[in-house]
């Protein structure tokens, strides 16, 4: 098992409001502020982002993505009841645009292209570490689109797995189900270091 | 597998991610506060119908459940049905004053609110729940969701402006609705007990059979349908007996007590079928397409069933209402027109 704090953190935006200013600002933005709206879009835009990036493997996917999910949220931002819950409705908007653009495509992927260094790893740190990151992010991309989605949840935006079962709309175990299965894959994918990959699920409370 | 793999996994692949993701375009946020900022929130109680719920540990934190929207939905009814059966002064003097007709989409445009009749039988989160949502969503239009038996569509027509009613399109008045082209269809199946070990449909000859009253398993029954394809059941069993009954679980139920020995049903999706292991299919019918209805009663309903087939031609080139059928139903049973 994991726990939390024992692994970097994704890019965190220095303007995140402390808990009790969020809260304040989402019942401000309830009641119609745009002003409060537009603190809270700009404190969660980068996760946003960055989660629609790794689950469409796209910039301009994950950017139209993160726009339509931004205009629903302000669209429907009367429908938030509990002011904790922010983070976790904002990203399931997130999730909910990307599938829709994501089988829009139907199977074909808009795939960043990837240059595999052929050097080993010996001669430079730096060239061993981004070999590394191109592996695992052309396995990520092979991944089905419910694993992949998972993953960048649990992983990336650091939520536990009853929050990403909400923002997937889903039952915890098929959360689970899936971010085991894509782990597999994950280590079939990448082969000769089948160890990495062990049960990288971070139990923590909600 | 050790604690220590796992770190190394977990930091690994949280490092690729955040290398991978870069900075965020701030082009991309400032255009987009831009048009919020020219854009009005819904009012709540419309969002909160139209926005799906997020329950966390025992509680909703987004939206509102949908049996409570049901609810609320079902006492609007009834309230409206008062009301609509109080207004006949009001009848008369719209008998005798001169009326602008507006088209159907106008009208709706101008009340600003689209109001989507289901059946009873659905729930709201059904399919056709999951369609009312996307086709408001698509069309611009706020949501309100009320519950309306299929038999009472055309004495309501004022309490709605679009409605998925869960019955065949054979079976709607034209003179009443407007109908749109079927959107999916469905299913209906010849099904026996599983422990009867049948598997065909001439493990039924000779059986007591149950079929719907007035359904197309009564006429298919009575060889009234002829052949309608080489993958569907073309030929009926000749049963020993075949019983009516006035609805499907009628049937199953005659199944289950041993009245009959097979059904001809359409009471189950294909996931639903799949849960229920002690029934098995011997052979599909056809099935029945389902459509959207607007009523003629009122504006000319023309241009909103246009737009109507518009949003449905939309959804099934996006995969929305495949997707939609796949998770409700287990099976895509959308249909092009």
């Amino acid at each position: 098992m994991v726990t939390q704090g024992d692994m970097s953190q994704p890019n965190v935006d220095p303007s995140v409001p402390s808990a009790s200013a969020k809260a304040d600002l989402v019942e401000r933005a309830r009641a119609g502020d745009h002003t409060a709206f537009a603190i809270l879009a700009r404190s969660g835009f980068g996760r946003m982002y960055g989660a629609a990036k790794l689950i469409l493997r796209d910039q301009y996917g994950a950017e139209d993505a993160v726009q339509e999910a931004l205009l629903l949220a302000w669209r429907h931002v009367a429908t938030i009841r509990d002011p904790d819950a922010w983070d976790v409705w904002m990203y399931r908007l997130t999730v909910r645009v990307c599938y829709r653009i994501a089988r829009a495509r139907g199977t074909r992927e808009v795939r960043e292209l990837h240059v595999r260094l052929e050097r080993p790893a010996s001669v430079t740190d730096f060239t061993g570490v981004l070999a590394e990151r191109d592996r695992i992010m052309a396995a990520l991309t092979d991944l089905p689109l419910e694993q992949r989605a998972v993953i960048v949840l649990h992983f990336y935006l650091d939520l536990s797995m009853v929050q990403a079962a909400a923002v997937l709309d889903v039952p915890v175990g098929t959360a689970k189900s899936r971010l085991h299965r894509g782990l597999e894959a994950l280590r079939a994918s990448l082969g000769e270091e089948p160890e990495l990959f062990g049960s990288a699920i971070r139990e923590r409370p909600t | 597998m050790s604690a220590g793999n796992d770190r190394i996994l977990a930091r690994a692949l949280v490092s690729a991610m955040n290398d991978d993701v870069g900075q965020p375009p701030e082009e991309v946020l400032v255009r987009v506060l831009g048009e919020t900022e020219r854009a009005r929130p819904l009012p709540r109680f419309v969002a909160l119908v139209v926005e799906p719920p997020i329950v966390m540990p025992a509680r909703v934190v987004v939206g509102i459940r949908r049996s409570r929207l049901l609810m609320i939905a079902t006492a609007l009814l009834i309230a409206t049905t008062f009301v609509a059966s109080g207004i006949a002064g009001a009848w008369v003097e719209r008998l005798t004053a001169p009326s602008k007709p507006t088209d159907a989409l106008e009208r709706l445009q101008s009340v600003g609110t689209m109001r989507i009749a289901i059946s009873p039988d659905g729930a709201a989160d059904s399919f056709d729940a999951d369609v009312a949502r996307a086709l408001a969503e698509r069309l611009g239009l706020p949501l309100s969701v009320v519950a309306v038996a299929p038999s009472d569509l055309a004495a309501t027509a004022a309490s709605w402006d679009v409605a998925l009613p869960m019955v065949p399109e054979a079976g709607l008045d034209r003179d009443d609705f407007v109908v749109s082209e079927p959107f999916y269809a469905w299913p209906r199946a010849v099904l026996v007990p599983t422990e009867s070990g049948g598997t065909s449909l001439a493990d039924v000859q000779g059986q007591p059979i149950c079929a719907v009253a007035g359904d197309l398993g009564e006429r298919w029954l009575m060889g009234a349908l002829g052949s309608p394809g080489p993958s569907l059941a073309s030929v009926p069993p000749l049963p020993s007996a075949m019983i009516l009954r006035d609805t499907d679980e009628a049937c199953l139920a005659a199944l289950e007590d041993g009245t009959v020995r097979a059904v001809v049903t359409a009471a189950m999706s294909p996931a639903e079928l799949g849960a229920r292991t002690n029934l098995r299919s011997v052979a599909s019918l056809p099935p029945e397409p389902r459509a959207i209805v607007v009523s003629r009663d009122g504006p000319d309903p023309a241009a909103l069933m246009a737009a109507i087939e518009a949003t449905l031609d939309d959804m099934r080139r996006d995969g929305t209402l495949s997707r939609h059928s796949t998770t409700r139903f287990g099976a895509d049973l959308t249909v092009q027109p």
